[in-house]
C-alpha cells in the first residue's frame, strides 16, 4: 500500500496547524482586546473562509497566488517559480480554510479571561507581552488548544481548496482525502476504505480530546 | 510623597449616554476615601491613576513627576507608574500559587526571599505559600493581594471598595491591617466605599463624589456634620432634610421657618428672608419622655408626630414618624424598649439644637 498520502497529510497538517497557532492566536487577541477602525471588518474576513464553498476560496487563492496571480506573478517574475499544484499550496490552502475555527475558538477563550488579570499584570509592571505569555495565554489554554485541535483536523479534511490550487498529484499533493476520492474513481476499494478508516479514527479522537479538554478544570 | 490630580474624562456608552468625569483632589500621606453612589466615577478615577485609563485632559503629578499631562502629551505607562491596585475582586492570578502571585510584580530576584517572609509576616499568610487562590478564603485572598500590590513599594496605593465582599469579622481585620500598613510605608492611600461607616472610620480625609463629580472634600467629621448640599447630605445619612425661609438672626441662632419654627445655630452669611435647607441626623432627633420634665437642652424645638413605621436594625431602632415635620428617628434598642413605643402613637421629639445643620442655597 502507498502511505504517501498518510504521510503528506500529516506533515500539511502539522505545518498549516503550526501557521494558525502563531497567527490565530495574534488574530484573536487583536479581535479580544483591542478597539481600532475596521476590527468589525476584520473579523467579518477572517470568518469568511468558514462560510465560503472550499473551492471558492480555493478559486480567490488562484486568483491571488497563481502564475498570473496579484501576488503570484511577482513571485514567479523574481524566481520564476510557481507555489500552484506544489505541497506548498496544499499547506496554504488548509492553513486559509482551517484558521477561522482557530480563531473564533482563541477569542472567546482570550475574551473570556477577566481583563482584571491584564490589568493587575500591568500595574506590577508586565509589558503587554510579558502580560500575554505569563497571565494570558495560561488562562485562555484550553480553548486554544481545542481550537488548535479542530483546526488540525479541519486541515487534515481538506478537499475542495486544497484540489483547486495544489492538484491531485500522486505523492506530491495528493493528500488523504485526495487520495481516497483518486482510489475510490479508480475501483481501488481496499486503500480507498483503509484511508476512510484512518481519517474516522482520527476525528472520533479529536472529539474525544475537545470534550476532555473542555471538562477537566 | 503626594499626589495631585485634576482630569476629565468623557465615556459614552453602547446607548450613547454620555458621562463626564470631573475631579481635582490633592494628597499627601493620608488616608483617602472616594465615597459615593456607585456610577458616580471612583474606580474610574482609580484607573486614571494608575495608568489603565487616560483622561481627555487634565494631570495626575506623584512627587512632583509627572504620570499624565494631556498639555505636554505625557502619559507614562502603567507599568512604570509603580502604584499599588487592589481590585475589586482581587484579581489573583489563578494559575499561580500564593507565592508566585506575590512575587509577580518583583523585576529582580535579589532578596526575594527576604521580601516575600516580610509580607508573610506583615499579613499573617505563613503557610499559604502552596496554595492557590481558589484554596483561599475571602479575606486570605486579599491578604494575599494585599502582599502583592505592596510587595514592590509602590508609591501610591489604591483600593478599588476593599470591604464590600467581606463579612464583618474580616472587616474588622482589614481595617487593623490598613492602619498597618500605613505605620510601614508612608505612601498616599486611595480607597473607594460606598458605605458610609467605612467611609467615617477609615478616612483622613473624605472625597464626595456624585455623577462624575466631587460635591465635598473634608475631614469625616465635617463631612457627616456639615454636608455642603443636600447630596452630601443624603449620602452620609442626614435624611431629615427640610426647606425653610430665615426669620429672625439673634446673635449665634437663627429663626427658621418651615411648618414649624425651628431655632438653629446660625452659619455666616446668612440674610433674613433668605431660603434655605436644614437638617438633622437620625440619630440626632431625641425621643421625650412624658413623664419626665425637659432639661433646657431640650427645651428647643419641640414638636409631636404619630409613629408610622419602626424598622429594628438590631442595636438601635428606626422610627418614622408623621405630624409637625414627617421625620426619621434613629434610636438606641435600650432606649426603645424603655419607651415602650409601638406604630399608631403619638410622641414628642426635640431635635437638638446644636445638631441642626443649614445648608445655604446656591
Amino acid at each position: 500500500m502507498d502511505y504517501s498520502p498518510l504521510v503528506l497529510s500529516f506533515w500539511v497538517s502539522a505545518l498549516a496547524t503550526s501557521i494558525i497557532a502563531v497567527f490565530g492566536t495574534l488574530i484573536a487577541y487583536v479581535l479580544a482586546r483591542k478597539r481600532f477602525f475596521g476590527r468589525t471588518m476584520l473579523d467579518a474576513f477572517t470568518t469568511l473562509p468558514m462560510i465560503l464553498p472550499p473551492t471558492v476560496t480555493g478559486y480567490y487563492l488562484i486568483i491571488l497566488l497563481g502564475k498570473n496571480g496579484i501576488i503570484g506573478n511577482y513571485i514567479y517574475k523574481l524566481t520564476g517559480w510557481s507555489v500552484m499544484f506544489t505541497w506548498q499550496a496544499a499547506v496554504i490552502a488548509a492553513t486559509v480554510v482551517a484558521i477561522p475555527i482557530m480563531i473564533k475558538s482563541a477569542k472567546a477563550a482570550i475574551e473570556s479571561v477577566n481583563i482584571e488579570y491584564e490589568k493587575a499584570a500591568f500595574t506590577l509592571g508586565k509589558t503587554e507581552i510579558e502580560t500575554f505569555f505569563l497571565v494570558t495565554l495560561p488562562l485562555a489554554k484550553k480553548g486554544l488548544i481545542a481550537g488548535l485541535v479542530l483546526s488540525f483536523a479541519r486541515a487534515l479534511g481538506e478537499f475542495g481548496a486544497t484540489i483547486m490550487v495544489a492538484g491531485n498529484i500522486p505523492g506530491r499533493t495528493s493528500t488523504m482525502p485526495l487520495a481516497i476520492y483518486s482510489a475510490f474513481q479508480s475501483g481501488e476499494d481496499q486503500l480507498a476504505t483503509t484511508l476512510v478508516i484512518i481519517l474516522t479514527i482520527v476525528s472520533i479522537a479529536v472529539i474525544f480530546i475537545t470534550t476532555r479538554i473542555s471538562r477537566t478544570d | 510623597m503626594d499626589l495631585y490630580v485634576n482630569i476629565s474624562k468623557k465615556l459614552t456608552n453602547r446607548n450613547s449616554n454620555e458621562f463626564l468625569l470631573n475631579a481635582e483632589f490633592k494628597c499627601g500621606n493620608e488616608m483617602i476615601v472616594l465615597f459615593g453612589p456607585s456610577g458616580a466615577g471612583k474606580t474610574l478615577t482609580l484607573e486614571c491613576i494608575a495608568g489603565l485609563v487616560a483622561p481627555d485632559k487634565g494631570c495626575i503629578i506623584v512627587n512632583g513627576i509627572t504620570y499624565f499631562d494631556s498639555e505636554k502629551s505625557i502619559n507614562i505607562s502603567p507599568q512604570k507608574r509603580n502604584v499599588g491596585y487592589l481590585f475589586q475582586n482581587y484579581a489573583l492570578f489563578p494559575h499561580l500559587t500564593v507565592e508566585e502571585n506575590i512575587i509577580f510584580g518583583l523585576r529582580s530576584r535579589n532578596n526575594t526571599d527576604e521580601k516575600m517572609q516580610e509580607m508573610l509576616d506583615v499579613f499573617e499568610i505563613h503557610g499559604l505559600e502552596k496554595r492557590y487562590p481558589s484554596q483561599l478564603s475571602g479575606g486570605q485572598r486579599q491578604r494575599v493581594a494585599l502582599a502583592r500590590a505592596l510587595i514592590t513599594r509602590p508609591k501610591i496605593l489604591l483600593l478599588d471598595e476593599p470591604f464590600s465582599s467581606l463579612d464583618h469579622i474580616v472587616r474588622m481585620r482589614l481595617r487593623r491591617d490598613l492602619k498597618k500598613i500605613r505605620d510601614i510605608i508612608r505612601i498616599p492611600i486611595i480607597l473607594i466605599t460606598h458605605n458610609p461607616v467605612e467611609a467615617y472610620t477609615m478616612a483622613d480625609t473624605i472625597i464626595v463624589y456624585k455623577h462624575g463629580g466631587i460635591e465635598q472634600i473634608a475631614s469625616p467629621k465635617e463631612i457627616f456634620s456639615k454636608p455642603i448640599n443636600e447630596n452630601v447630605a443624603k449620602l452620609v445619612g442626614m435624611n431629615n432634610i427640610f426647606k425653610g425661609k430665615i426669620l429672625d438672626i439673634i446673635n449665634d441662632e437663627v429663626m427658621i421657618q418651615s411648618h414649624e419654627k425651628i431655632i438653629a445655630p446660625g452659619i455666616e452669611g446668612l440674610r433674613i428672608g433668605e431660603e434655605v435647607t436644614w437638617c438633622i441626623r437620625p440619630d440626632h432627633v431625641m425621643v421625650l419622655r412624658e413623664d419626665r420634665s425637659l432639661g433646657k437642652a431640650v427645651a428647643e424645638n419641640i414638636f409631636s408626630g404619630k409613629i408610622t413605621e419602626i424598622v429594628s436594625k438590631g442595636a438601635t431602632y428606626l422610627l418614622f414618624i408623621d405630624g409637625d415635620f414627617n421625620l426619621e428617628i434613629e434610636m438606641p434598642a435600650h432606649a426603645f424598649e424603655r419607651l415602650c413605643l409601638e406604630a399608631g402613637r403619638t410622641i414628642k421629639v426635640s431635635l437638638k439644637k446644636s445638631a441642626i445643620h443649614i445648608i445655604k442655597e446656591c
